[in-house]
């Protein structure tokens, strides 16, 4: 079992990937925004976060940079998983720059999201 | 006097009081109807996500919870594939939602039309596109532009000859039509004919583009054929599409055009277009 952060403004969405991680056996918690998720990450230690790109306040992508460049931040060591709609070549390779560990284009497959949560874990 | 100014003082403080006491109440109404409305949705949310999970649920009864589920469903398939998606569009299939769709098509408020729209997209049943094609014909530019790009998610073949007429009336932007042929993604220039062959400079021009981009080798003498058409804009897509296609065989025809043309622009094009096309030509 495994601490999972997701982090996505779509509350719906939020919550069918919460019921399909705690399925896999993780401990999840969820949040709707980058700031509170950023809050969330340092109090919780999480490791494997699911990132929406575009949310409000603060986007997935300046998540994922304050995480890698403050290690303090409860990011250290965390995998980073970018969900996002955005399929573009560069906005997979911005993501990836950032320091994401993976990338997953929506329209996605929650088998398939499972899959890689399970993939990125092992490499712990 | 004084008995008039009390009266006219009273009138106006019942007033005050009665436009304070109506406030109030819409405030209260306002506020209620909220609640009822976000406890809906939660309600309906996690029955939705029950049903990705593939628990067969019964079909709403009431019309405000069926429009609520609607609409959420529409909301939540546009992010998902594969086996949550199957479920949820098996069971608005089952749950009776295409004939609620349809009736919502034939509402008079075009956001009921829209709901209708968006909701047999996503359910993505034998008769969408059908009834999709029919939708492009509505008076509202919205509900049109939602079936244009509906028939790029459910649409066929056959579907994109009224994709291209929609154009060409000018019911629907030549981008969205080319954006929603382009996912209904046609594997022979044949697909494309109507668009080739239509009045309409803008249609003629995206027909060539979408050739070109799709690659479509059995497009070439289509384009060809536009090689002389009286549009620039047509001219120069066709030209593009034949660099894409990388087909030598087409040669001909590019030398044929561009010895009627004066020393100009387009006969540039045409140079450039041969030069790239050569490179490819068997020697001897």
């Amino acid at each position: 079992m495994a601490r999972v952060v997701i982090v996505d403004d779509d509350q719906d969405l939020r919550r069918l990937l919460e019921r399909r991680l705690v399925r896999e056996g993780h401990d999840v918690v969820t949040a709707a925004d980058g700031i509170e998720g950023l809050a969330l990450i340092r109090e919780y230690q999480p490791d494997l976060v699911v990132l929406d790109w575009m949310m409000p306040r603060m986007n997935g992508i300046e998540v994922t940079q304050l995480l890698r460049d403050n290690p303090d931040s409860g990011g250290e060591g965390v995998r980073i998983l970018i969900l996002t709609a955005r399929s573009q070549e560069s906005d997979v390779v911005r993501a990836l720059s950032a320091g994401a560990d993976d990338y997953l284009v929506k329209p996605f497959s929650s088998t398939e999201l499972a899959a890689r949560v399970s993939s990125l874990l092992a490499r712990r | 006097m004084t008995d008039i100014s009390s009266l006219i003082l009273q009138g106006l403080a019942a007033v005050l009081v009665l436009s304070v006491l109506g406030l109030i109440a819409t405030v209260v109404v306002t506020a209620v109807r909220d609640r009822i409305r976000t406890a809906r949705r939660e309600r309906l949310s996690a029955v939705l996500l029950d049903i990705c999970d593939g628990e067969d649920l019964p079909a709403p009864r009431s019309t405000r919870d069926a429009e609520t589920i609607a609409d959420l469903a529409v909301r939540l398939a546009t992010s998902l594939k594969g086996s949550d998606r199957e479920a949820l569009s098996a069971w608005l299939q089952r749950s009776g939602f295409p004939g609620r769709a349809r009736a919502w098509m034939r509402r008079r408020n075009p956001a009921s039309r829209l709901r209708g729209v968006a909701l047999v997209t996503t359910i993505n049943g034998p008769r969408s596109g059908r009834a999709l094609v029919e939708m492009l014909a509505d008076p509202h530019r919205r509900v049109r532009a939602g079936a244009a790009r509906g028939l790029g998610i459910t649409g066929a073949g056959s579907d994109i000859p009224a994709l291209f007429s929609a154009v060409a009336a000018g019911r629907i932007p030549a981008g969205l039509a080319a954006m929603s042929v382009l996912r209904i993604f046609p594997t022979s220039g044949g697909q494309l004919e109507s668009g080739f062959s239509s009045r309409d400079p803008s249609v003629r021009r995206i027909a060539a583009e979408i050739a070109g981009r799709l690659e479509l080798a059995d497009a070439r003498p289509r384009l060809e054929r536009l090689l002389g058409d009286s549009d620039a804009t047509v001219v120069s897509a066709a030209l593009a599409a034949l660099v894409r296609i990388d087909d030598p065989e087409a040669l001909t025809a590019l030398r044929r055009e561009r010895d009627r043309l004066a020393d100009d622009p387009t006969r540039r094009e045409f140079e450039r277009t041969i030069s790239r096309l050569e490179a490819l030509e068997p020697v001897g």
